[in-house]
Order: structure tokens, then sequence, then C-alpha cells
């Protein structure tokens, strides 16, 4: 059934302009921190790690939490058009299937996002001819990021799944990503959806250890992309119809 | 007016206040968490302070602000597929200047509500510098135009296309470019449309690197940089009107 519901969600987005979400934000992001990078070499002499801030840290807290709105709002843009809820509902398939589904193609998206950005690091290293090998680390950066994303993903498709708007949800993740930058500063990051990502990422200081051990971090995510999950499907068993 | 006064009603119960009132609240605690340990010299400079942080905050949020505006302004015509049958009773460029128009109190509201919260700020603050009235308003008209550049530029995109995901995309984009052009130099931010809302502002500052100490001025007026901004407006009004008035249905 998941199977099947997942085949759906693709046949959904087919032909839709999502790609260029999915190129160009992460192409700006590197090509900008990039050129920060070049520009500023004098004061950042960390190389892979100094160009690994300036290509995320305004990703993290800004850009990152709007792309995942604008990834849920596409996901969910048509069921919410004319009606289609209804024939969705209509289906033999239970909802928290279609919220599955829903959650693990966003989830593929941010995981192919995660993956292009990691190929722009790399790429932007060599192209500013750095001395040293790519630090091993650039994995862990890009899983763990793409777990916190998830929590933002889970949170995310709640709002857009009960909200039957394009861009109030965007506009949300927007705010929520300025009240996580807030909350990181505030030493509340580890308690906040919207913050998990730059912790995750290491957006600050990639040279130090995670906030916290691994499987602590892992755990938070997981409850909350837990905790989201069964109230976006209660939300759905409420208000859809 | 009477199309302004439809614009307004199609808004109705679409929370639109509530949007404009959110934003304000964010900045507010933003700003008061911002200004939390302030010192004497820092009370001192407090106006100039706010201004050149609204300045940087608005080169943040308000791109996205702004398509959200512009996208729940034309949305309702592309859900209920309803230009051709507006067409018949009305002008498309009058359509079209009362969206403007609707959008731009909007985001007049929303600049006017920043002030506030620098008012507020600066009470809790207790700034020791004199309200500077001049620059204020400087302040509140350059925003403005630079919204209103924005959304033409994004409700432009939200009427021509019914899925609004290219204009948020622009958008993004737009906010990531003007965030990042604040580290360039202005002849490269320049040629940014999202870095203007920093070019604009009045307020620069100065960061000694050894003393670790931030130092605000007030700058000449960017005189110039505001008349390329009214100049990009006045360009893509036209350009908007053409493309929407062309637009089938």
């Amino acid at each position: 059934m998941l199977r099947r519901a997942l085949k759906a969600e693709n046949l959904k987005l087919k032909h839709s302009p999502i790609w260029l979400a999915f190129i160009i934000i992460p192409l700006i992001s590197a090509i900008m921190g990039s050129f920060n990078y070049y520009e500023n070499r004098e004061i950042l002499t960390s190389q892979w790690y100094s160009l690994w801030t300036q290509h995320t840290i305004f990703y993290c807290y800004l850009c990152f939490p709007a792309l995942v709105g604008v990834y849920c709002s596409t996901i969910c843009r048509l069921e919410h058009i004319n009606n289609n809820w209804k024939s969705v509902l209509a289906e033999p398939i239970p909802l928290r299937t279609i919220y599955l589904a829903k959650l693990l193609t966003t989830m593929k998206m941010v995981l192919g996002t995660q993956i292009f950005i990691g190929i722009l690091f790399w790429i932007s290293g060599k192209v500013l001819g750095f001395s040293i090998p790519l630090p091993k680390e650039l994995i862990s950066w890009l899983v763990l990021g793409t777990v916190a994303g998830g929590v933002m993903v889970a949170f995310q498709l709640g709002i857009s799944l009960c909200i039957r708007s394009f861009a109030v949800p965007i506009g949300i993740a927007l705010i929520g990503g300025i009240a996580g930058l807030a909350a990181r500063a505030a030493g509340v990051g580890l308690l906040f959806p919207y913050s998990l990502f730059a912790i995750g990422m290491c957006a600050n200081s990639p040279e130090t250890q995670l906030e916290c051990p691994i499987f602590v971090f892992m755990g938070i995510c997981l409850g909350f992309i837990g905790c989201f999950g069964m109230i976006g499907i209660k939300r759905m068993k409420k208000g859809m119809a | 007016m009477n199309l302004l006064k439809m614009e307004f009603y199609k808004l109705r119960h679409r929370k639109m206040g509530l949007m404009v009132v959110g934003l304000a609240c964010v900045q507010l605690l933003y700003m008061m968490w911002a200004t939390k340990d302030m010192t004497i010299a820092e009370q001192s400079q407090g106006w100039k302070n706010g201004i050149y942080s609204f300045s940087t905050l608005n080169a943040m949020m308000m791109p996205l602000f702004i398509a959200v505006i512009a996208s729940r302004i034309s949305d309702i015509e592309h859900k209920g597929n309803t230009f051709k049958s507006l067409k018949t009773i009305t002008s498309s460029q009058k359509l079209l200047d009362a969206k403007i128009l609707c959008g731009g109190i909007y985001l007049l509201s929303a600049i006017l509500l920043q002030v506030l919260v620098l008012f507020i700020v600066s009470k809790q603050r207790h700034f020791t510098e004199i309200l500077p009235v001049g620059y204020m308003i400087y302040y509140v008209l350059s925003t403005f135009i630079m919204s209103m550049i924005l959304l033409m530029l994004q409700l432009s995109l939200s009427l021509i296309w019914g899925n609004q995901m290219i204009a948020f995309m622009v958008a993004i984009a737009g906010a990531f470019l003007g965030l990042y052009s604040m580290f360039f130099s202005e002849k490269i931010a320049r040629w940014i449309l999202w870095g203007y809302y920093a070019l604009l502002s009045p307020v620069r500052m100065n960061w000694d690197e050894t003393t670790r100490i931030v130092d605000f001025y007030w700058t000449k007026l960017p005189i110039v940089n505001l008349l390329v901004v009214i100049l990009g407006l006045v360009s893509l009004y036209i350009i908007g009107k053409v493309l929407f008035v062309r637009r089938e249905s």
C-alpha cells in the first residue's frame, strides 16, 4: 500500500518545476559562499571548514526552512486545489499511509538537496584550490542535517496539510527559521525544530564536536518526527473532510 | 476605489492583518533580544543601531513576506479562475492597480509597525540618542519604495503563473542574494535588486577588529540608489502591466 502511495506522490510531482528549487537555492549558496570566502580568505584560514561556514550559515536558518516550506506546500498543492481532499479521502487508503508517503517523498527531496550541497561544496573547494583533502566529517554533517531536516519536514507538512494555502506555510517557515536562530543563540536550539538543522550541519563551528552525543541528537530528532507525525495524522483525520 | 474595496473584501477572513502583526511581533522579539545588554555607548547610538538592524532584517524577511502577500492577493483569482470574468466588468490595468494598491497598504502598515517596534524598543532600552525625525521619515519612505518594487515583481510572477512555486523560488533566492550582498562591496551589491534594502539605509557600521567595538554613523542619503530603485519600480510596473494585460485568462 505504501509503495503505491509513494508512486502516486511521485506521479503528482511529475513535470512540476520543483527542480528549480532543488538546483537554484544550493547553487546560490555555493557561489555566494565561495565568493565571500575568497574575499575574506585572509581571515578565514581553515580552508574546508571555513568554506563550510560560508556555504551553510545563511542557508541553514533562512533558506532551508523556506525551501522545506516550498517542498511541503508543493506536495499538498494538488489536494488543496479543487477540493481534491475529498476524492483522496474516498480512496481505500489509511490516512497514515497518505501522510507517510508525503513525508517520505519530501524527505527524498531533502536528501537530494543535501547530496547536491555536498557535491557543490567539493567542487567549490577544488575551484578554490585547497591543498588538504575533503574533511571526513562532511558525510556526518550531511547525514545529521538530513535527519534534522526531517523534523522540519514533519512540522511543515502538518502545517501545509492543515492550511489550505501555498503561501502561508512558507511564511511560517520563514518566521520559524529566524526564531530558530534566536533559539540557538539562547541555548535552547536542541529543543526547537527549526534550530536542529543548523546544529546537525555544524554550520557555526564545523571544527568542533556536535553539541551533544550523536545518539542523543538522533533521539531528539526521531522523537520530534514521531510527535509531529502523530499530530499531523490526527489533524488530517479531524479537519480534512 | 470600488475595485480596491473589492480586493479587501476578497481578502476578508484570510488573516492578512494577522500576518502583518505576526511579522511585527517577531521583529519586536528579535530587537528586544538583540538589544538586551546595551551599554551606555550603545544607548547613545540606539536609533542608528535600530535603523541599521531593521535594514538587515528587511533584507532577510521582506522578500518572502512580500511573496506571501502577493500570492494571497492573486491566488483567489487562480482558484476561482475569475480573471476572465473580472475582465468583462473592468479593465486589466485597473484590476492590477487595485491589487498593487491593496498590497501596498499592507506593506505600508508593516513598515509603520516597524517604526512602532523601534519606539517600543527605544523606551524599553532607554535610548539616549535624540529621535532623528528626518532620517526616520527617509527610512519609512525608502523602505516602502523598495518593498513596492519587490511587490511589483512578486505580483507579476504570482499573477502570470498559477503555480506559486516559481514566485516563491524567486523570493527565497532574492532573500539569500540580498543577505549575501551585504558582505560584498557596494559596487557589486548594486547589481542585486534585493540588496537595496541595505544600500538605501542611511546608517553604516564601522567595526574595529582590534577593539571589537561597533560604531554606527549617519551617511549621506543615498539618493542615486533611491533613484535607481524608483526607475526600477516604474520599469517593473510597465513590464508587469504589459504581461498582465496580455495574459489570456
